[in-house]
């Protein structure tokens, strides 16, 4: 019955970036070399990262240079570009879908606080019905879409005759600052914005990939391996090496949980859509899967081209991977991502 | 007291340490953290753990990451305790 069955589907996808593009050689030439002189070997920051370009909203170079800048002054910021992108993403969604379908919106930031939430203006935006559900998840990282994809799920189960919008709009660039650390410079040279969104509703199969289940993962003693924390002048991401051990140490059991929520074997997965968090967590969960490398191209192409957009990437990589891995109709796919917690999130495709 | 066993494995742990830091003569005290007062970054931490396993092939660090991972946590006495632990329980096995 299953197979025939309306399932929340996502029935579109769409993603936007800022305007401005900058390379890592040109981030280096503009300014990081600067903040980065006194690191030994930092150059190697900017290629072990395995990211080529990236979308920014601020120019490091001319936003910052060699000076900070005050929280108030980056959320300002962040009110301008989110409602522009964010925009752009969505606009091809409600055209696609229509207003008067869309019954609830649910977005995700970990990179900016206003209200009224800018789900709200962009609801407002593309004269979305004043009774719309608005929902806003904030500060939950990397991961979040999978907040997103599930708020959006719940709401479609339960209204099947309403679309559902998912937003994740990051904008990582706004809190850069000028910290000679090896940490930061990681963090800088690995981070990019953009902003991942899709339209979500009940849907028979082909009406584009319906997703079977979704699981997470919290390691309770990892809490201070990953963190963002609101300081004066901005949100400061700290990142520990250890990272990639933890992820690769519970990803086995977490996908064998996932696929039996379904009944389907973890071997019968054709598609990885995977949050490229860091390089070594990509080449670690590769390997304690079995993935062979073509099928992580989606997900090396978003790092390589975007960086890693937090909450954005996995909306990315998978939009990316239906236009370029072409799955056939029946083929079945895993989304993951990770996060603060530790946290791992994933959910289980039919495309 | 500490056992002699935990004294061999503390050397091999902070010869290790010096020997990826490339740094021969430096001091490494126990209480001081890989990541936090060695520097160690992922690249550095990924020859750690290698080179752990070629010395004890017997034991995992995972248990030890996942608790000890922590900021500040991650001391040389910490990894040393860990395998001492480990080695006597694989022994006992």
């Amino acid at each position: 019955m299953l197979n025939a069955a309306a399932l929340p589907t996502f029935v579109k996808l769409s993603s936007a970036v800022p305007e401005q593009s900058f390379t890592q050689e040109e981030l280096w030439g503009g300014v990081f070399a600067d903040w980065y002189a006194e690191l030994p070997n930092a150059r190697d920051f900017g290629t072990v990262t395995r990211v080529r370009k990236r979308h920014m909203a601020w120019n490091p170079a001319t936003d910052l240079g060699r000076k900070t800048r005050g929280i108030g002054e980056r959320m300002q910021a962040y009110v301008g570009i989110v409602d522009e992108v964010a925009g752009r993403a969505c606009a091809p969604l409600i055209e696609h879908v229509g207003q008067e379908d869309v019954g609830s919106i649910v977005m995700a930031s970990s990179t900016g606080y206003y209200g009224p939430t800018p789900d709200y203006f962009l609801a407002k935006k593309f004269g979305l019905k004043p009774n719309l559900r608005r929902t806003f998840i904030g500060h939950m990282g990397c991961f979040a879409a999978f907040n997103v994809i599930k708020t959006a799920m719940d709401s479609v189960v339960a209204r099947p005759g309403e679309a559902t919008i998912g937003v994740c709009a990051e904008f990582s660039s706004l809190h850069f600052r000028p910290d000679a650390t090896r940490e930061q410079a990681i963090v800088h040279n690995l981070f990019g914005d953009a902003v991942g969104a899709f339209t979500m509703a009940m849907k028979e199969p082909g009406h584009g990939p319906q997703i079977l289940a979704a699981h997470t993962h919290q390691s309770y003693e990892t809490s201070d391996l990953m963190t963002l924390s609101v300081l004066d002048d901005g949100v400061q991401m700290t990142l520990s090496p250890y990272v990639p051990y933890v992820i690769a140490s519970v990803i086995t059991p977490f996908i064998d949980d996932l696929c039996a929520k379904a009944g389907v074997l973890p071997s019968d997965i054709k598609h990885w859509a995977i949050h490229p968090g860091g390089p070594k967590i990509v080449d670690m969960v590769a390997q304690k899967l079995g993935i062979p490398d073509e099928k992580l191209a989606s997900t090396w192409h978003v790092l390589s081209e975007y960086g890693n957009c937090a909450s954005a990437t996995v909306l990315l990589v998978l939009e990316h991977l239906i236009a370029h891995d072409t799955p056939a109709p029946g083929d079945l796919g895993v989304m993951l991502a990770f996060g603060p917690g530790l946290t791992v999130e994933g959910a289980l495709l039919r495309f | 007291m500490t056992s002699l066993s935990n004294r061999l494995i503390h050397e091999h742990v902070t010869d290790l340490c010096r020997s990826i830091l490339e740094k021969s003569d430096i001091e490494v005290a126990s209480n001081a953290s890989l990541t936090e007062d060695l520097g160690l970054d992922s690249l550095q931490i990924m020859q750690f753990f290698a080179g752990i396993e070629a010395l004890y092939p017997e034991i995992s660090l995972e248990e030890w990451f996942l608790v000890q991972g922590g900021t500040g946590k991650d001391t040389v006495q910490s990894v040393v305790d860990h395998i001492d632990r480990n080695t006597l329980r694989v022994a006992a096995e």
